[in-house]
Parts: C-alpha cells; sequence; structure tokens
C-alpha cells in the first residue's frame, strides 16, 4: 500500500505542479469544415512534454501492478507472472511512446488498419492484459479462491450464524 | 427492402421495446421479496452473471457515446477501451470474492450496506449512498440520452413524426424504462441480458464486417483518410491528447473496481467457484462488442471527411446515422434492437442501485433501521429516480459519452479505495473512508459545476480519484491501527 500511495502522490503532485504552473491550456479546436468534429494540436500531445506521458503512464501500469497482485494467494506464481507481464507492458508503453515520436515528426505507417503507434495501443495495450488474465484463469483454484477457500467462508459461515440473520 | 428501411428499424426497436414489457411483467412474479428485487435472490450462474457484466458495462455508453467520441476525438477513447481485460482482472482481484463473501456472510443487498458492515459504520454507508445516487444521475442520463437519440433518429426516418422533439422521445424512453424496471427489478435485467449481449456480440461484429467495406482498402484506408486530414485523430492520443487520454487510461483502468452496476453483479453470484469462467467470458464479449465503438467512430469520421456523408450534427448520431446510411436495413434494425437493449438493460441495473441507495441505505444509516414495504418503496423510488434522470438527460447538455464518463469518474473516485482498498487492507478505517469519499465528490463536482478545465485536458474524475485515494492510503497509514474497527466475522473473510 506505501508503494501505491507512492505512486499516487506522484501523479498527484505533476497534476498540481501542472496547475500551478498554468501549463497545458490549449486544447483541440472544432474542425473548420465539419463541426463538431475536433481537431488537434502537435500530433497528439497538446504541448505536453513526453516525459509527463512516460511518468504517466509507467505510473498508472505499475499501480495496475500492485492492485491485480492483491486479492492473490502470497508466495503462488501468479505473482510472478503478473510483475513479469508487468515489466513487458512497461516495454510495450515505452514502444509506443517511441513509435509516436516518429509519427509526429511525420512518418508514416500503418499496421493492421492503424497508423503504428495506434496500433501499438490498439494490439499492444489492449490485448497484452489477455495473458496474465489467462493465468488466473488456469490457476483460479490455488491462485485465488479453490474448495479450500470455499471451505473456510462456509466455516466462517457456520460461526456467524449467519444463515439466521435478515438481510443488510 | 431498401425502401422500408426505416420501418424495418422502427418495427425492431417496438418488438424491443414490447419484449421488455412482456420480460418486466414475467419478472414481477419472480420478485418477491428487496433480495430478489436487488440482488436476483444471489443464485446467478456463470453465463447469466458474465453477460450481465458486460451488457451493463457497454450500454449507450458504449453503443452511442463510444463511436461518438471516436467521431469528434479520433482515437483518444480507445485507451478508454484499452483497459477492458486489465481492468477486470483488477475487480476480480480487489473486489469479487470477498464482496461476494461480504454479502452472503451479512445478508448485504446493496453495496453501502457491504461498506457498513466492513468499517462497521453507518456513516460510511450513507456517503457510499450519496455517491452511488450522485453517480447513479449522471450515468442514468447518460442512458435515457442516448436512447431518445436512438428513438429521435428512427421515428423522424420512419416518417411517424415530423421533426420529434428530444423531449417526447425522452418521454417515451422512460415510460418503457419505469415499466421495465418497476416491475422486473434486476431479476428483468440479468435474465434479458443474456439474450441482449447475444444479440450485441452478432451485431458488433457484422456492423464492423460493414465498415471494414464501406471504404476500399478497408480499416488502413480509413486510418489513413483520418489521419491525412488530422494527424492527432489518427494518431495514439487522438485530439483529447496524450495526458488527457493517459488520464483516461488510469481512471477507467483502475476505477472498475469502484463501479457499482458492475460490482454488485458479483453479489448475485449463485457460487464463488464460477467467478473463475466469469471475467474471462464478460471481457471476450466487451472486447468483441468494442469493435462497433471503434468501426462506426472511425467510419463515421472518414466518410464524413471524404464527403460521402454530410457532417453531423452531433456526435451522438455517429451510430444512429451510420446505421440509417449504411448499414444493411435487416443488420439496421437488429442493431438498433441491440442498441435499446444495450441501454436499457444498464439503466434498469443503475435504477436498481440507486433504489436501494435512497430506501435501503440512507434510512438505515440514518435511523438504524429499514423502512416497512421496503419492495414497494423500491419500486416508487425506482420511478422516481428516473424521472429526475430524464430531466438532467434533458438539461445538462453534454454528449452522452461524456455524461457517462462523468458517472464513471464519480464513482471511481468515490468507490475504488472504500470499496476496492477497504475490503483488502485491515488498516483502513472509517474516516479515511469518509473523507476519501467527501473529497472524491467535492473534486469532481466542484470541478465540473467550476467549469474548470484541468491542464491538457486531464479527466476531472481522474484527479477526484488520484485525491481521493492518495487521501484514503495517507489517512490509514497515519492513524493507529487500533482505528480500524473491523468485525470479526469481516476480518475472517478478509483473511481467505
Amino acid at each position: 500500500m506505501a508503494l501505491l500511495l507512492a505512486l499516487g502522490a506522484i501523479l498527484l503532485a505533476m497534476l498540481v505542479a501542472a496547475v500551478i504552473a498554468g501549463a497545458g491550456r490549449g486544447g483541440p479546436a472544432p474542425h473548420p469544415e465539419y463541426g463538431p468534429m475536433l481537431q488537434g494540436i502537435d500530433g497528439g500531445t497538446l504541448g505536453a512534454p513526453l516525459w509527463a506521458g512516460y511518468a504517466a503512464g509507467i505510473a498508472t501500469i505499475g499501480m495496475m501492478w500492485l492492485m491485480m497482485r492483491i486479492g492473490m494467494r502470497p508466495g503462488h506464481w501468479i505473482h510472478r507472472v503478473i510483475t513479469g507481464w508487468t515489466a513487458a507492458y512497461i516495454l510495450i508503453f515505452i514502444f509506443l511512446m517511441q513509435s509516436f515520436g516518429g509519427y509526429a515528426s511525420g512518418t508514416t505507417g500503418t499496421f493492421l488498419g492503424f497508423a503504428t503507434p495506434t496500433a501499438w495501443l490498439v494490439y499492444g495495450i489492449g490485448f497484452a492484459p489477455w495473458i496474465p488474465l489467462l493465468a488466473l484463469t488456469l490457476s483460479f483454484e490455488n491462485a485465488y479462491a479453490g474448495p479450500e477457500a470455499e471451505a473456510r467462508f462456509r466455516e466462517i459461515l457456520a460461526e456467524s450464524g449467519a444463515a439466521s440473520r435478515p438481510d443488510a | 427492402m431498401e425502401a422500408n428501411r426505416a420501418q424495418i428499424a422502427l418495427l425492431a426497436i417496438v418488438g424491443y421495446m414490447l419484449l421488455c414489457v412482456g420480460v418486466g411483467l414475467w419478472s414481477l412474479g419472480r420478485t418477491k421479496s428487496t433480495k430478489d428485487f436487488f440482488v436476483a435472490g444471489r443464485r446467478l450462474g456463470v453465463v447469466v452473471t458474465a453477460f450481465a457484466i458486460f451488457s451493463t458495462t457497454m450500454s449507450g455508453f458504449g453503443f452511442v457515446g463510444g463511436p461518438g467520441l471516436v467521431y469528434s476525438m479520433g482515437t483518444s477513447s480507445i485507451w478508454i477501451l484499452s483497459t477492458i481485460v486489465s481492468s477486470n482482472i483488477i475487480v476480480l482481484a480487489l473486489v469479487a470474492k470477498r464482496l461476494r463473501m461480504v454479502a452472503e456472510l451479512r445478508g448485504c443487498v446493496s453495496l453501502p450496506a457491504v461498506a457498513a458492515a466492513r468499517y462497521d459504520s453507518r456513516s460510511v454507508q450513507a456517503w457510499v449512498a450519496v455517491v452511488i445516487l450522485l453517480g447513479v444521475l449522471g450515468y442514468l442520463a447518460t442512458q435515457i440520452l442516448a436512447m431518445s437519440f436512438v428513438l429521435q433518429s428512427v421515428l423522424a426516418a420512419a416518417g411517424v413524426f415530423q421533426a420529434p422533439s428530444l423531449g417526447l422521445c425522452v418521454a417515451i424512453s422512460c415510460t418503457v424504462l419505469i415499466f421495465y424496471s418497476v416491475t422486473g427489478g434486476i431479476v428483468a435485467s440479468v435474465y434479458t441480458d443474456v439474450v441482449q449481449g447475444a444479440i450485441m456480440i452478432v451485431a458488433a461484429v457484422l456492423v464492423f464486417l460493414t465498415v471494414i467495406g464501406t471504404v476500399d482498402g478497408g480499416m488502413a484506408e480509413i486510418s489513413r483518410i483520418v489521419a491525412r486530414d488530422d494527424r492527432a485523430a489518427g494518431g495514439p492520443w487522438g485530439t483529447l491528447g496524450m495526458i488527457g487520454a493517459l488520464s483516461w487510461f488510469f481512471v477507467f483502468g483502475l476505477g472498475v473496481a469502484g463501479q457499482p452496476h458492475i460490482v454488485t453483479k458479483f453479489m448475485m453470484l449463485k457460487r464463488l467457484g464460477e467467478l473463475r469462467y466469469v471475467i474471462p467470458l464478460s471481457v471476450l464479449a466487451y472486447t468483441t462488442t468494442a469493435l462497433l465503438w471503434i468501426g462506426i467512430g472511425f467510419a463515421m469520421r472518414a466518410l464524413v471527411i471524404s464527403g460521402a456523408h454530410p457532417p453531423l450534427a452531433a456526435p451522438d448520431a455517429a451510430s444512429a446515422d451510420f446505421l440509417q446510411a449504411v448499414a444493411h436495413p435487416i443488420l439496421a434494425g437488429v442493431v438498433f434492437a441491440a442498441l435499446l437493449a444495450a441501454i436499457m438493460s444498464t439503466a434498469d441495473a443503475f435504477l436498481n442501485i440507486g433504489a436501494a441507495a435512497v430506501m435501503h441505505d440512507l434510512p438505515n444509516a440514518i435511523r438504524g433501521r429499514s423502512l416497512r414495504n421496503e419492495l414497494a418503496w423500491a419500486r416508487i423510488v425506482t420511478a422516481l429516480l428516473a424521472i429526475a434522470a430524464a430531466l438532467v438527460a434533458l438539461y445538462s447538455g453534454d454528449l452522452v459519452a461524456l455524461l457517462g464518463a462523468f458517472g464513471w469518474g464519480t464513482f471511481a473516485a468515490g468507490l475504488v479505495p472504500v470499496i476496492g482498498i477497504g475490503l483488502n487492507w485491515a488498516r483502513a478505517n472509517a474516516a479515511a473512508a469518509n473523507v476519501a469519499i467527501a473529497s472524491s465528490i467535492i473534486v469532481n463536482f466542484g470541478l465540473r459545476l467550476g467549469g474548470v478545465r484541468l491542464p491538457y485536458g486531464i479527466d476531472h474524475g481522474a484527479a477526484a480519484l488520484l485525491v481521493s485515494l492518495v487521501l484514503f492510503l495517507s489517512i490509514s497509514f497515519l492513524s493507529r491501527p487500533a482505528a480500524s474497527r473491523i468485525p470479526r466475522d469481516i476480518e475472517d473473510v478478509m483473511r481467505i
């Protein structure tokens, strides 16, 4: 929880610093020809420094990592899978940022229907989390809630006399 | 058939609304207690729960607001979709097991009741009920507005009315919704979710195939058209920008554990072990239907830019216009019915949790006991909430998706620390929970009502979640461990 607090505090400090500095006032403008459609600035940064994108993205992934591990049985290999996956996920995010650098400077390429950095988002950031989800599904009974957990819960129910209580 | 396109769509919608009335009447006989009305008697299986979760999540926000966001902003909202899998792992890890156990242990029929049990505090129950009520109004307004946009488009095209006003469409939508929700409670919602979910999946795949065939060169050419017109719209951040898009990644990735319409479904599950397949099934279905969100939004943006379709009057018209102008008439009819299905089930779920907050949790928190004849009050409050949300929908003047994002942010900021972290961390205490919820409401509503634009388009909900999470963790760390009063049975459950 201390690490979760630290990462949250970093993001909050970045937000407060940006507010105090009066940064990031520019926003997307209405498209000159097509009404409510919007147009962006600078290929999509709105003037934000790239390091802020790296920091925000990696801190968010770090918080995801911490939250995914809560609730899993301590010492189970699923923790190592989640940690390994998180490292790979951060790499995917870095590849996206690198690819965006090229895109912003004018390089154009597409991969499976999307501009290259957008493809990193769709197929990388979007689909990579299937790995820990499948690992968790396979190891569900040992890593999360198996017959032992169910039995212990039935014991707690019996001890507390829950069946005779009215709904709360 | 092409000549009767509008009539086919109208027929599908009328047919669906009649089905809702029928399901409502069928469910009436199966709803005999508040436990049936709010948590479906706690007897749902894997498929029903999985489809209920995915249908509730997808909703009008996804089917109407999502394509509208892509049309308006380009790729920005893909950051929301990119969290579908990771956020569901988080919800499984943080809340699913413990919420299900505490609900059965204490006979809880609502999320505020679970919070009251965890913190042994009626004030926490009251705060959770208040934040749910506020979020419900925003999110419910999203659903009603989305349903009304669809109805307005179809009625106008079919020539039933010369120019049906949005107010009239809100009134029609709200009437059917109230009947469906008041009679059937959550039972009506979850059982129709299975049929609705199946329709949504098939419709999303067929629509995406239609999208690919809309422009020569398919999705790659659509992307090129969008990027040639505006590099930001086709890049990874869209027009919202890098930091704004990442703030969506943050609030949607971490915030799902605070969404009451999603997490309360775990309280309805028959057996704990069924969680194993609920999340993967739900995520697979949601990922498939996301094709519609991305496909229609990009296709409409490209069609308008290339001059093949006139500019839309409003971004939220993207889905309806695509179906009216491009999709096969029968597919359009099916998708219109699927759209209403998604919206209706989500609205019902929100009415359900909102009604529980008003007539079950607030009286319990304030007076220490429930109202007499709770089931009758649940039905009355359900109807009143629907009317209140309809007024918000009519007069808020926001986009469907932005209202939805506001509702999501309200729930995430208010409930992720209190429910998600609190059910797993013995040190968390009631004072921290109360401060976290109060701060989330102040920040989220203060920024919104004050018209404050955060730097780089950062989402208000993300800022509120950051503030509430940091305050919750800090106060809990700074308090003496004895400040955390956890009842013995709850503590035992938290150790499993």
